[in-house]
C-alpha cells in the first residue's frame, strides 16, 4: 500500500511538472504566431515541430513541420548545404506578412541516421534487462535472476 | 543530443573502471540498470515527440535532471525493497552521464535545463555537433575494445572473485 502511494505521488509529480514545463516554456512556437500574426509580428520563434526543408530557394527555403503548417524562411543559404528533406534547427523572427527571418540556422545532417543508430543500444538493452531481471508475481516487483 | 550508441559507449568507458576492484560486490548485479539510466532521458522523450511532435513541449521536463531523477525513483519502486537504494544510484548515475554528454553538444536552441523547474537557464559547453559524435563512434568503440581487452588479461591473471 505504501509503495502504491509512493508510485502515485511520483506519477503525480511527473504529470504536474510536465504540465508546468509545457505551460512555462520560454520558447514561442510557430503555430502560436501563425494563429495571431498581428500580435506576434517581430517575435522570436524557437519552437518548431520536427521542421524540415520542403524546398530550397535563392533567398531561403520552405520550412515544413510534421503535422503543422509550412512557412517560407528568409535566410542566407550560401555555404549551409541546405537540401530538400533535411531537418533544421532554427531561431527566427516572425513577420506578420507570413514569413520567418532566420537568425541562426543549422542543418541537422544525419538526423535520421542518428535515430536509427539510437535504436541499436535500446534493442540490446531490453533483452539484457529481461535476462538479468524477472518479475516476481507474488511480490509484484522486479528482482535479479540467479545469473545476475 | 548525441546518438544513443555514443551515450552508451562513453558511459561504459566512464563506468567500467569501477569494476576493476569491485566486480564481486552484490550491488554489481544491478549494473544493467546503469545503462537503462544512460538511455532513460531519451527513452522518456524522443519516441513521443518524434512520432507525435505536438507532445514535445510536454516532454521537455522529462529530459531534465529533475525529471530523470523522479523517473529513477519511480522505476526503483518496481524493484524489490532491498535493491532500491543501489538501483537508484545506478540508474541516476547513468542518467547524469547522459546529461553531461548532452551538454557538450552545439545546439541552436537549448536542451540542458539542469535547474528546471527553478530556471530555464541552458547549461552547455558546446563543442561538437551530433554528426561529430557519430563520426567518433569508431573511436569510442576502439577504446571500449581496448578497455575490455585489458580487463580480459587482468581477469586471467587475478580472478575478480579473489579481490
Amino acid at each position: 500500500m505504501k509503495r502504491l502511494l509512493q508510485i502515485g505521488i511520483l506519477l503525480a509529480c511527473l504529470a504536474f511538472l510536465s504540465w508546468f514545463g509545457h505551460r512555462h516554456l520560454p520558447w514561442l512556437d510557430l503555430n502560436t504566431c501563425m494563429a495571431d500574426p498581428e500580435r506576434y509580428d517581430g517575435a522570436l520563434v524557437e519552437d518548431f515541430r520536427e521542421p524540415l526543408i520542403a524546398a530550397v530557394y535563392q533567398d531561403g527555403f520552405l520550412l515544413q513541420q510534421k503535422n503543422g503548417p509550412s512557412i517560407r524562411v528568409q535566410a542566407d543559404t550560401a555555404g549551409l548545404g541546405l537540401r530538400k528533406g533535411a531537418y533544421v534547427g532554427l531561431r527566427a523572427r516572425y513577420h506578420r506578412e507570413g514569413y520567418l527571418e532566420a537568425l541562426s540556422l543549422n542543418v541537422a545532417e544525419g538526423r535520421r541516421r542518428k535515430i536509427y543508430l539510437s535504436l541499436i543500444p535500446l534493442l540490446l538493452l531490453l533483452p539484457l534487462l529481461a535476462w538479468r531481471f524477472r518479475w516476481n508475481v507474488r511480490g509484484w516487483y522486479l528482482e535479479p535472476r540467479d545469473n545476475a | 543530443m548525441p546518438d544513443l550508441i555514443t551515450h552508451t559507449l562513453v558511459s561504459h568507458l566512464l563506468r567500467r573502471p569501477l569494476d576493476w576492484r569491485s566486480a564481486s560486490r552484490p550491488w554489481q548485479g544491478l549494473r544493467p540498470l546503469f545503462y537503462l539510466g544512460v538511455l532513460l532521458p531519451d527513452i522518456l522523450t524522443r519516441p513521443f515527440y518524434i512520432i507525435f511532435p505536438v507532445t514535445k513541449t510536454w516532454t521537455i521536463f522529462l529530459h531534465t535532471p529533475a525529471g530523470a531523477l523522479l523517473a529513477c525513483l519511480l522505476l526503483t519502486r518496481l524493484l524489490r525493497e532491498d535493491l532500491r537504494r543501489s538501483a537508484f544510484f545506478w540508474i541516476a548515475g547513468g542518467a547524469l552521464t547522459h546529461f553531461a554528454l548532452d551538454a557538450l553538444q552545439k545546439q541552436v536552441t537549448g536542451n540542458n535545463f539542469w535547474l528546471f523547474p527553478f530556471s530555464w537557464k541552458n547549461f552547455s559547453l558546446p563543442l561538437l555537433r551530433p554528426e561529430d559524435f557519430m563520426a567518433l563512434i569508431p573511436l569510442f568503440l576502439g577504446l571500449t575494445l581496448v578497455l575490455e581487452a585489458a580487463f580480459f588479461v587482468f581477469r586471467r591473471r587475478t580472478p575478480f572473485t579473489n579481490r
